[in-house]
């Protein structure tokens, strides 16, 4: 499964949020969407889900385009996770995983044995299946993110698309849900996350696209996209850089004036 | 409070109508009608240059007898606005209709008759002398009263003749009505020789029923309020039902325009002679 | 784990089947209640044996079609109010609290009285259906984006108090001196008196009603988790608002189109059923439908055996049941929206 975007432009209430976006994503790499806010980065993760046709440009699923696809079809290969996805009814988390399964499922036919065993996986994997009998309201804002991460797993597609998976949670469940997604992409699903935390975007994901004012300011590993004159133009801060064993990271630190010095 | 008791003096005598026609010097010449069954008989009465108004309903031949008379008289819509600039010396009203537009009358000390709803025949020829003297025409109302009261009295050698064989009867009128002893369809049905069932349907006789207890009733007639031209109403809509028609194969329907039985005039003769034809087993 | 709750102790397929018996219960039920007892076995074989008796005429013309009617409105009723749920995902969105009702009772009031539906029969389910779409259009702009309690309820205030006011003109207006006397039939509904032929007129548009609405169960579970959601998990939402719209009118317009708008009847079920089903909207679909049509034949059954001639109003039965659910709820929703 790859998508190929090419010259995206999008507007949103009469202002360009996306200008001339050219990127390509592709199963078995993380891949952390990041930038400051207004950037583009959920528009880019919805026209890239295919929920929203860009204002120019293409959007190429395994080189069809999304209408030739068909919506069903598409999403079996692409699952999306909302930011903040509100879930409008008390259902249980068992039977909000299987929502996932959707796609999966004809008109008519039932659940099937396939579904139940997607579900479970999904299940464990989030470390969610002593919960699958809880109401979704009653879960804390840590495990309720867990269980519709395990919805998304379930659908076992191709590629993963999730809309800041690890705002809401605390550093624990942070650091849970990023190696969590790092292995879905090492045992083959692509998986691209809109990331506001640099460290973790850092630390776990194979690739950053960093966006700027609507445009691809820097596209690839970490090391080269989390540059100094990248933070500085992009997010207007410097950051503090270091080393744990062999493994570097990176801490926000100072926010700077529009002319490049220390703020405050 | 002398001028309110004096006010309900010079009503009464009005509301009772003999003492006022009794003394009545000249014939009134401006009279209007606030009610559909008042505008029948007045019609009947008074030639149409001495009636200030009566009511629009009159001109509709689907529930009038005497919309040809009507077309000649201005109408009114019983408001009290239309009928106080016709500068009327005689108002004639329904006992239970227009009450706000008789109160207001009644404030402006405008004269009026108000007629009540008779129940037996009887009381229809009372309300009409009541009425002819009224208006100043005694003789008139005689005459309609002589009519009608032969018409029935033909009728009644008509049931000796059938030697007591009185077939049953109920009547369904818009909205399922039914018309129980004692009221002036009861005695319409028994003048033209038939046993009115209703005072012994299932849930009993008076008000709106609904149709399996008329039907179950078992009567050998039903008598159907015919309007087969009246606008859509559910009220009629019950008359059409498919139970009636389903009924129709089995007993005897006779329709009676409505015209004949909503109001008490001498009409109720011409429904006693339809209903006395139907009395008859279906040809 | 001590107790299973309830949603996991009565298997589905249990809750469907028991809730079917319990309608085809109550509709049988409603056969034999009536104003007037007589012998039902004799009666039946009358009927079945051709003999054209009185209580074979009434079974057939009368009673039979009044329970079939209730069922089918009821269960119209119901299963449209579960759709709407689900679709503007709120729990007070109910057919009768949101004007879709009352909008088809000014439909059919217009074609009824106008007599057009004197000419042409279909006419008066196709002018409750028009009245239906209207609204249910109408909510679709207030509700654009999922309705907020607030929107719905007043929006349904508006829809309801429009449709009412210009239903009560078209009745001032109609020439029959009866009709301004029969708002009550419509603004509350009645089963009284229904025949055969309205129920054949109104049966197949309303089996397409809720085979439309029933399709859109799967995308209805999948709305759960909002528009975006849903369309990722491969719904056509267009699509879905589509088939659910044409659905209430088609089943809501034609149910309201020959026994007035009942009140209430799509609120009561979704409510007692949503926890035994564990709160999916595409499972609450056919046992709310079923539900709405047990409590309209119940009600039914209640408006015969209370002493009071002539008979209450459907309507004001299932509104005596159905106000303090709705009360409930709405206490309810105001501590979760504040």
């Amino acid at each position: 499964m790859r998508i190929d975007a090419t010259g995206i432009t999008a507007s949103a209430g009469g202002r360009r949020v996306l200008s001339d976006v050219t990127l390509n994503l592709q199963a078995g790499a993380f891949v952390g969407l990041i930038g400051p806010n207004g950037a583009g980065k959920t528009t880019l993760l919805r026209i890239l889900a295919g929920l929203a046709p860009p204002a120019a440009g293409t959007v190429a699923f395994d080189g069809a385009d999304a209408a030739r696809l068909g919506r069903r079809a598409l999403a079996r290969r692409i699952a999306y996770l909302a930011q903040d996805g509100p879930v409008h009814w008390p259902l249980r988390a068992e039977a909000l995983a299987m929502l996932g399964r959707l796609p999966h499922r004809g008109m008519l036919g039932g659940v099937t044995a396939a579904d139940r065993a997607a579900v479970e996986r999904a299940l464990a994997r989030t470390d969610t299946l002593h919960l699958r009998r809880r109401i979704v309201g009653t879960l804390s804002g840590g495990e309720r993110m867990r269980v519709l991460l395990a919805r998304t797993l379930a659908t076992e597609a191709a590629l993963l698309l999730a809309d800041e998976p690890v705002a809401a949670l605390d550093p624990r469940h942070q650091l849970e849900t990023m190696a969590l997604l790092r292995d879905a992409a090492r045992s083959g699903t692509g998986v691209v996350a809109v990331l506001h935390d640099l460290t973790l975007a850092a630390r776990f994901c194979d690739r950053l696209i960093l966006l700027s004012d609507g445009a691809v300011l820097a596209d690839g590993p970490p090391d080269q996209t989390l540059t100094d004159a990248n933070l500085r133009d992009a997010y207007g801060i410097a950051a503090h850089r270091g080393r744990v064993g062999d493994r570097p990271f990176l801490l926000p630190w100072t926010a700077l004036s529009t002319q490049g010095e220390p703020a405050r | 409070m002398r001028r309110w008791l004096l006010r309900i003096l010079a009503v009464l005598p009005l509301a009772g109508g003999a003492a006022l026609a009794g003394d009545a010097p000249a014939k009134t010449q401006r009279i209007a009608s606030l009610n559909l069954c008042a505008d029948e008989l007045l019609l009947r009465l008074v030639e149409p240059q001495r009636i200030a108004s009566v009511t629009w309903l009159a001109r509709d031949p689907r529930g009038s007898n005497v919309a040809a008379l009507a077309a000649a008289v201005p109408v009114n819509r019983g408001l009290a606005e239309e009928i106080v600039p016709q500068r009327p010396d005689l108002v004639v009203a329904g006992k239970y209709t227009t009450r706000t537009t008789v109160g207001l009358l009644k404030r402006l000390d405008i004269p009026l008759l108000e007629l009540d709803v008779p129940q037996t025949v009887e009381a229809v020829a009372e309300q009409i002398r009541q009425l002819a003297h009224a208006v100043g025409e005694p003789e008139r109302g005689e005459a309609l009263i002589a009519g009608m009261t032969a018409r029935l009295d033909a009728l009644d050698a008509l049931d000796a003749l059938a030697q007591g064989q009185r077939p049953t009867a109920v009547v369904l009128r818009p909205n399922g009505f039914v018309a129980g002893s004692g009221s002036l369809v009861d005695t319409i049905l028994t003048r033209a020789g038939l046993d009115n069932l209703a005072d012994r349907l299932p849930l009993g006789s008076q008000g709106a029923l609904p149709l399996e207890a008329i039907i179950l009733g078992g009567a050998e007639r039903l008598i159907v309020d015919a309007a087969p031209d009246a606008p859509p109403s559910l009220a009629h809509a019950v008359l059409h039902h498919p139970a009636v028609a389903a009924l129709a194969t089995r007993v005897r329907v006779v329709s009676l325009p409505s015209r004949l039985w909503t109001c008490a005039g001498p009409q109720i003769a011409e429904a006693a002679e339809l209903l006395a034809v139907g009395r008859e087993a279906a040809p | 784990m001590s107790r299973l709750p309830l949603d996991e102790r009565i298997p589905y397929a249990a809750l469907v089947a028991g809730l079917a018996v319990l309608t085809l219960a109550l509709g049988l039920a409603s056969v034999a209640i009536g104003y007037v007892p007589f012998d039902l076995g004799a009666a039946f074989g009358d009927l079945l044996g051709g003999r054209a008796t009185l209580p074979a005429l009434v079974l057939a013309e009368l009673r039979i079609p009044r329970a079939a009617l209730g069922l089918l409105v009821g269960f119209s009723l119901g299963l449209t109010g579960a759709a709407m749920q689900g679709w503007l995902r709120n729990p007070l969105a109910e057919p009768g609290l949101v004007g879709v009702s009352s909008a088809a009772a000014l439909g059919a009031v217009v074609v009824f009285y106008s007599g057009l539906s004197a000419t042409v029969a279909l006419a008066l389910p196709l002018g409750g259906m028009a009245g239906a779409a209207a609204a249910a259009l109408l909510l679709n702009v207030m509700a654009a984006r999922g309705a907020g309690t607030t929107t719905l309820v007043i929006g349904g205030i508006a829809i309801n108090s429009l449709a009412g006011s210009l239903t009560a003109l078209a009745l001032n207006l109609a020439p029959n001196p009866y009709a301004a006397l029969e708002i009550v039939f419509w603004l509350m509904g009645s089963l009284a008196d229904r025949s055969t032929d309205q129920l054949w007129l109104v049966l197949p548009p309303m089996l397409a009603g809720w085979a439309l609405t029933l399709s859109g169960a799967r995308a209805l579970d999948a709305l759960t988790l909002g528009e975006d959601t849903a369309r990722s998990l491969g719904f056509n939402l267009a699509a879905l608002r589509v088939r659910l719209i044409a659905g209430a009118a088609l089943a809501v317009g034609s149910a309201v189109s020959v026994t007035g708008a009942v009140g209430f009847v799509g609120l009561v079920g979704p409510h007692l059923l949503r926890p035994l089903v564990g709160a999916r909207p595409g499972r609450l679909l056919p046992v709310s439908g079923l539900a709405g049509a047990s409590l309209t034949l119940a009600a039914d059954i209640a408006v015969r055996l209370l002493p009071t001639r002539p008979e209450l109003k459907l309507g004001v039965v299932t509104a005596l049941i159905g106000a303090p659910f709705l009360i409930a709820l709405i206490w309810r929703l105001r501590r979760e929206e504040p």
